[in-house]
């Protein structure tokens, strides 16, 4: 009795003190405290405690070596061998929460595997993974919440949503406890839904300040028109040069990225350039149409334009550009183009101008290994499997008959050695800037774009922008 | 703040208990002397500090504690896992130490606290000095409410209270560590044996407790800065060998694992008082959710949390000069960044940009640091092979670069391993080209300005659908 008096006292004084409002609350005199001294609580008979049930949050996975579809191991794995493939079968121990996890954050700089074995992969960059300004965040379709409003803050109020995340670690000899070796280690979900807003642009004569260079040239094909340095000259941008380095210049972001992108890329671009035909210059004007386009009429690819998706595969180790060749476009047009009905390019975008990236992949991860590591994917069935139904535009792998190889296997793309970041379903669609003129072609560079690998155009301008992740006005951006 | 309830209720309880105390017989209290009403009022308490030298914590190895799992609801993909940890310890990082492998008499093989290769330490001479303790207090710190406004800016009168548990700003590096097993299925033919070894400390880390200032939410709040600095190793190789049965605490081999060396982060979870870690329950099913809830769209509350730079309006250059420790100018909001955004290190060598040919040229160098060695261990992030005998194989380590992608054939063109400015040896050509090596060294990694805008996590236990 007397300790039970002393303690209620006890308590009410430290409750008084910081939280007068609920110390104020009548509960003394109705209720006859235990000896703990905890008013509101009541002891628990062993029938009640009998009826509670605690629910398990974390599972997990044992995926023994070569036991699922696709599984490429030894001297099977050579150069050329993609999905499955090991030189080692691992196995894999699994565990992850039965949860969902929802996030909005930003990351000024993102650098993985920075120097290290890597660095044999001769010169360029030095991380396997390496972003400027970096926010994650929701989507809308295909584009980053609140994509080209300036004043939304649909961005800053969303979140990307992985779905029962987990880490996996692959194991090495995992039946000889004394060979057994931990070779590379995986964070991924079952789902990933969300957005990437990328890097920074520049306005006009604005140094970037995260690429910084003096004294390069910017040689391009063609003369085109604002295509001059800008008055500061190099390091410098010039958002109207409608390609090469002024207009790199305005961009930075991707610096180097280490991974499989399972890209669908479609764009419109209109082109203005004129000929040079035995010194008479014949104007070409018209509009370049490849993938799928949500609108294509809207976008001057009407007229019969196919609309048929376009795929593309990317992958490898500190990639910081892209070259795609044997890229045949269709064109649709006026003078010298109304005789094309499609032309060859190739097109050398330098990573820094891409600025977003959409997520909605059932085998999204990140990690890192010290050899190849061809990891299961999240469901361990052939990928073709885990489309989801009633929707075979989704990748690659949707499509019937002519699906790549890899996607008859349970296992994501195989890994290199260093930092690895598996994208499956990467949206790249509806590119559309502003006219591109080329300015004046040689006979020569006007019929390169008759045959493959076609015409080659470095950083063309593709006026993707950057999506505020921030509360406050128009201007803030990155926060 | 004394309300007259709680004077009241003083009245009732705590003085007759007092008071009580005094009856009884003098001889249970011997050496203690009553404290006069006088005394007791110039008594305030502000905290307890906690000093411990020559401190560790063990427990036995074969003690632990266990997440126990279950039947998952939704099929095949994933099965039952049950977690346990072993041999919690908190120890000396100096030499002189031992392994898990105790018996009859003994700790465990001997081994050197101060290397990664040894998971228990002795003792630790100032894990909180006495005059920089671990402290838990009451305090009434300055902040921002969730509606914008100061809060305690009279000491004197403060306006709201929290409980924080804090850190020493310095102590000594120490090993925590533990053996664990994952087991899945509920099958003992399945289960993974794996050291986790910590060498470093947490100083300056704090963790908060307070009332959410949310409006309709002023719910239990939890503030968390983690300040971790170190080394982590992670490693699954036995050096004796022997069955794998549950709770037989193995002796772990010495070189093998993964390590990150040379870790310093901060992780902000929370500021107070307008963003805060918050728990509820969701559903009807026993779910729940843990959430840092959506900061209000009030400038002087993300004025605060963002921390730009005077005349910063897109945020771009106060983050690019916060990453080179670059505050000069008008810092007037500067001192809040450092609080609000997080970083995580791992190693000390980054390139800070990037020119347009992709080279790293002059003026675009990394701000100090090492750049490591495709077989470094001593910093960064690496891998080593087992030792002992037998020893495993030296690792193969691959990569591999797509430089152009045929669209119309859908053939790439890679570029591999080979000759290069850094002297690192290739065993064979092209496609073939590998480093073959018995530690692979990963580099070096940072994720820096870190700002958590909101997160969620929200349990999905028992339904089929998440």
């Amino acid at each position: 009795m007397l300790i039970r008096i002393l303690l209620r006292g006890l308590m009410f004084s430290l409750l008084c003190w910081h939280f007068p409002a609920q110390a104020a609350l009548p509960v003394a005199d109705a209720v006859e405290l235990p000896i703990i001294g905890v008013p509101g609580l009541d002891m628990m008979a062993d029938e009640d405690l009998g009826d509670v049930t605690g629910q398990a949050l974390f599972w997990s996975d044992r995926i023994g070596g070569n036991s699922l579809t696709g599984s490429i191991t030894g001297t099977g794995c050579g150069a050329g061998a993609e999905n499955g493939c090991s030189p080692t079968a691992f196995t894999f121990y699994r565990m992850g929460m039965d949860g969902k996890l929802e996030l909005n954050m930003n990351i000024s700089k993102f650098q993985l595997g920075c120097g290290g074995v890597n660095d044999a992969l001769n010169y360029g960059v030095g991380c396997d993974i390496d972003i400027d300004y970096l926010s994650l965040m929701g989507r809308t379709g295909d584009r980053p919440a609140g994509y080209g409003n300036p004043a939304s803050n649909a961005g800053v109020d969303s979140s990307a949503v992985l779905t029962r995340p987990y880490i996996e670690l692959a194991i090495k000899n995992d039946n000889t406890s004394t060979l057994r070796e931990v070779a590379g280690i995986k964070i991924g979900a079952a789902f990933v839904d969300g957005a990437m807003s990328i890097g920074r642009t520049y306005g006009f004569n604005e140094r970037n300040m995260e690429n910084f260079n003096a004294g390069y040239t910017n040689s391009n094909v063609g003369s085109g028109d604002n295509n001059s340095p800008p008055p500061n000259g190099a390091g410098h941008c010039n958002p109207g040069a409608p390609f090469g380095n002024y207009q790199l210049t305005c961009h930075s972001g991707i610096n180097s990225f280490s991974g499989f992108l399972g890209t669908e890329l479609s764009a419109a671009l209109p082109v203005r350039a004129r000929v040079n035909v035995a010194g008479i210059m014949i104007g070409l004007s018209g509009t370049g149409c490849v993938g799928r386009l949500t609108n294509p009429s809207g976008v001057g690819c009407a007229g019969g334009y196919s609309n048929s998706p376009l795929y593309l595969d990317l992958e490898g180790t500190r990639l910081n550009s892209l070259l795609l060749t044997h890229a045949e476009v269709d064109f649709n047009g006026t003078g010298l183009a109304s005789i094309m009905d499609a032309i060859y390019a190739q097109l050398y975008a330098d990573l820094r101008v891409l600025h977003f990236a959409t997520l909605q992949s059932g085998d999204f991860f990140i990690s890192f290994q010290r050899e190849r590591v061809a990891y299961p994917s999240a469901g361990k069935t052939p990928l073709w499997s885990q489309v989801p139904a009633g929707n075979p535009q989704w990748d690659a792998c949707g499509v019937g008959a002519g699906r790549p190889a890899r996607c008859n296997s349970a296992y994501s793309s195989t890994t290199n050695t260093g930092w690895w970041m598996n994208v499956p379903v990467a949206k790249l669609r509806d590119i559309n800037p502003p006219e591109i003129n080329f300015g004046d072609l040689t006979l020569g560079e006007a019929l390169s774009l008759l045959g493959a690998p076609g015409l080659r155009v470095n950083n063309a301008r593709f006026d993707l922008l950057t999506t505020k992740n921030c509360y406050g006005g128009a201007s803030a951006v990155f926060c | 703040m004394f309300t007259e309830a709680c004077r009241k209720t003083q009245r009732q309880f705590l003085l007759p208990g007092l008071l009580s105390l005094l009856l009884l017989p003098a001889t249970l209290f011997a050496g203690m002397q009553p404290l006069a009403d006088e005394d007791m009022s110039s008594v305030s308490g502000a905290g307890i500090a906690m000093a411990f030298e020559d401190f560790r914590w063990m427990v036995k190895p074969t003690s632990y504690f266990e997440q126990v799992g279950a039947a998952p609801a939704i099929g095949a993909t994933w099965q039952r896992g049950d977690l346990r940890w072993y041999g919690v310890n908190i120890s000396g990082a100096g030499p002189g130490g031992s392994h898990f492998n105790e018996y009859v008499g003994g700790f465990g093989t001997a081994c050197d606290a101060s290397l990664l290769s040894c998971p228990r330490g002795g003792v630790i001479p100032y894990f909180s000095a006495h005059d920089n303790p671990y402290l838990l207090r009451a305090f009434s710190p300055l902040g921002r409410s969730f509606t914008g406004a100061q809060l305690n800016l009279d000491p004197n009168n403060p306006d709201k209270s929290i409980y924080e548990f804090l850190a020493p700003t310095q102590q000594d590096d120490y090993t925590m560590s533990f053996w664990g097993e994952i087991k899945v299925d509920n099958d003992p033919n399945e289960i993974l044996k794996s050291q986790t070894i910590i060498r470093g400390n947490a100083s300056g880390s704090a963790f908060r407790l307070f009332q959410f200032t949310e409006p309709g939410n002023e719910t239990f709040a939890i503030l968390y800065h983690s300040r971790l600095q170190g080394d982590f190793r992670f490693s699954v190789s036995h050096e004796l060998g022997g069955a794998d049965a549950q709770g037989t605490p193995p002796r772990f081999n010495d070189r093998e694992g993964m390590y990150f060396r040379n870790v310093d982060a901060y992780i902000p979870l929370g500021q107070l008082y307008y963003q805060a870690l918050t728990l509820d329950a969701v559903g009807v099913d026993g779910n729940f959710e843990l959430k840092v809830p959506k900061l209000p769209n009030n400038s002087a509350v993300w004025g605060d949390f963002y921390a730009l730079r005077t005349g910063d309006l897109a945020g771009y250059e106060t983050a690019r000069r916060a990453l080179s420790g670059n505050f000069s100018g008008n810092n007037a909001g500067l001192k809040n960044y450092d609080v609000s955004h997080g970083y995580s290190h791992w190693g000390d060598w980054y390139p800070n940009c990037r020119n347009v040919t992709g080279n790293l040229a002059t003026g675009c160098l990394a701000t100090g640091g090492t750049r490591n060695a495709y077989n470094a261990t001593n910093d960064g992030v690496y891998f080593s092979r087992c030792g002992g005998t037998p020893a495993c194989g030296n690792v193969n380590a691959y990569a591999r670069r797509m430089t152009a992608y045929n669209v119309e054939s859908g053939a790439k063109t890679f570029a591999y391993y080979g000759a290069n400015p850094h002297g690192i040896p290739i065993t064979g050509s092209g496609a073939a080209a590998q480093v073959v090596t018995a530690d692979v060294n990963l580099g070096d990694s940072r994720i820096h300005g870190l700002l958590i805008n909101h997160l969620r996590f929200v349990s999905c236990m028992g339904s089929a659908t998440c």
